[in-house]
Parts: C-alpha cells; structure tokens; sequence
C-alpha cells in the first residue's frame, strides 16, 4: 500500500490507543495542578520552582484522574491540532544522508505522489514548520530551498501551538458542561424531551 | 565518522576559492579525512540540484551554493530542493 491511502485514514492512525488507561500522574514529565480555592486547572511541562499560585495561593498537584485516556499517537496529535497529515510528518522527518532531494525524489523516496510532496512542502511553509529561501539559478529560473526552522524555535512553537488548541478543545468541555447544565435547569419542569447534546451541537456557530 | 553534505559543500566551495580551480573528490575527501568513494555520492547529489556543477576535471561551486551559504542554515535542515525554470 502506497502512502497516499494512509492521509485520511484516522482509524489507522490511532493504531493501539484505543483503550483508554489510568494514567500515574505521580510519574509524569508534565505536571497538572488544580486551585484549591477556584475551579482553575493549569498543565506545566516544567517543574517551577516555588510551585505555581492562582490568585496568590499556592495551587495543588494532582496526582490522579478518575478519567481514563486514549494514549495520543503523535501522528493523530499533528492532524488533530495542526491539521498537518502523515505525509507533511513524513517530509519534516525525512533525513536523507547524501544530501538534498529534488520534490521528485523525495516522493520516490517516501513513496508518494510528487504533487503530493510539493502540496505539502507549502503547506508546511504556511504552517510554520519549514522555510522557503529562494535563490538564483546560473541556467535562469530560481531554486526554492525549503529547510527547518531552528529546533529551539519550533520546539516552543510547536508546544504555544498545541496550547493553543488544548484551550480551544478545553473551553468547548467547559461549555458543554456549562450548557448542560443551564438546559437541565431551563427545561427540567417540562421534561428533557431532547438529547441535550444534540442541541449543543446544533447552537455552535461553526459546526 | 562520516561527512555531512554540508561539509562535503564548504569543503568544495573552500577548495575551489583558495585555488580557483575546480575541485576533484579526491581533494575534497583529504580535507575531510574521507575517503573519495564517501565523498563522490554526495557531490554527485550535489551537482544534481545545482549547488555545485560538475566540469572536465572536478567540480566548482554554483551562485545558488554561494547563495545558500549566506542564509546561515546547514545542508542537514533542507527537506527539499526544487529547481524551478525561468
């Protein structure tokens, strides 16, 4: 099977994490901590020195979840948050040893389509993960040379990045409890006739 | 420990200015502490997406190559290199 059959193929993707687990949150390189005072809970990748406070106060580790989770595959995390497909993660870790490849060779190499690869080199331009230079050709024309950017920069760009979409599916649970909650309130004397997710769904402007 | 075509191209560029000729791979190997077979691939590769051109005796470097040096990036950060027609 070529690899232009793997982009849209999700449930491939998620391979073994299916299962949800416990996880230990005693024994993690991240740490989340929860106000004692406030329902504010915040995700640190780093131990902070002092602990982290919420309106002053020093904020508690949570050391358990009575939720299970799906362990993330790291190819489903890069569709899911970025939109960026196996083909795009494929290209950025390609390490090719004699140097440079041509869009054709790397498609030959990786075994796509070469429009596939060139789609997705400006894609991952636009994306932020590559840059492309443009330099002069003696015979005329130019050469596009797509290259990373600095591991330092992507590592936190990546993570800000993440972050952001970590808020953005955060702030859609917290609104779904939210909502939840006011419809049972409003609808209770006359029944819960609906199925309450449905009409979340329907009343979220971009769905 | 073998070469980056990174260096394999400084090595070139900086063999081709001290002499202004162009640069066999024999050359370029003793530089690196290579050997020729280790270095012909990747100036080959080279030659292929235009940093270096190949001539009669050996191999100059290009303007795109030239070019390439001034962004301060290494060989080993480019995913790929698209020659486009003028």
């Amino acid at each position: 099977m070529s690899n232009e059959d793997s982009d849209t193929d999700r449930t491939r993707l998620s391979g073994p994490s299916d299962e949800r687990q416990q996880v230990d949150l005693r024994d993690c390189e991240y740490a989340i901590y929860r106000c004692v005072d406030c329902n504010n809970v915040v995700l640190t990748m780093r131990d902070c020195d002092g602990g982290i406070t919420c309106h002053g106060e020093t904020m508690e580790r949570v050391t358990e979840s009575t939720l299970g989770v799906r362990t993330p595959d790291i190819r489903q995390v890069l569709l899911d948050a970025f939109g960026l497909p196996k083909a795009g993660l494929d290209i950025c870790l390609c390490v090719i040893g004699d140097g440079p490849l041509s869009p054709g060779e790397l498609a030959e190499r990786l075994d796509y389509e070469e429009g596939t690869i060139r789609k997705y080199l400006n894609e991952l331009v636009e994306f932020g993960l590559l840059q492309k230079s443009q330099l002069n050709r003696e015979s005329g024309g130019f050469v596009n040379v797509y290259h990373s950017i600095d591991l330092e920069e992507m590592r936190e760009e990546t993570l800000v990045g993440f972050y952001v979409w970590a808020g953005e599916a955060a702030s859609l649970i917290e609104e779904a409890n939210l909502t939840k909650e006011d419809y049972r309130e409003t609808d209770a004397k006359d029944g819960l006739n609906e199925v309450f997710w449905e009409q979340f769904a329907d009343e979220r402007p971009n769905d | 420990m073998p070469q980056t075509p990174h260096e394999v191209l400084v090595a070139t560029i900086e063999a081709y200015e001290a002499e202004h000729e162009p640069v066999c791979e024999r050359t370029v190997a003793r530089s690196l502490e290579a050997t020729p077979a280790e270095v012909q691939r990747t100036l080959e590769r080279l030659d292929r997406v235009e940093f270096l051109a190949a001539t009669g005796n050996g191999y100059r470097p290009t303007v795109t190559a030239c070019e390439f040096l001034e962004l301060d990036i290494t060989l080993d950060d480019v995913a790929a290199v698209d020659l486009v027609d003028g």
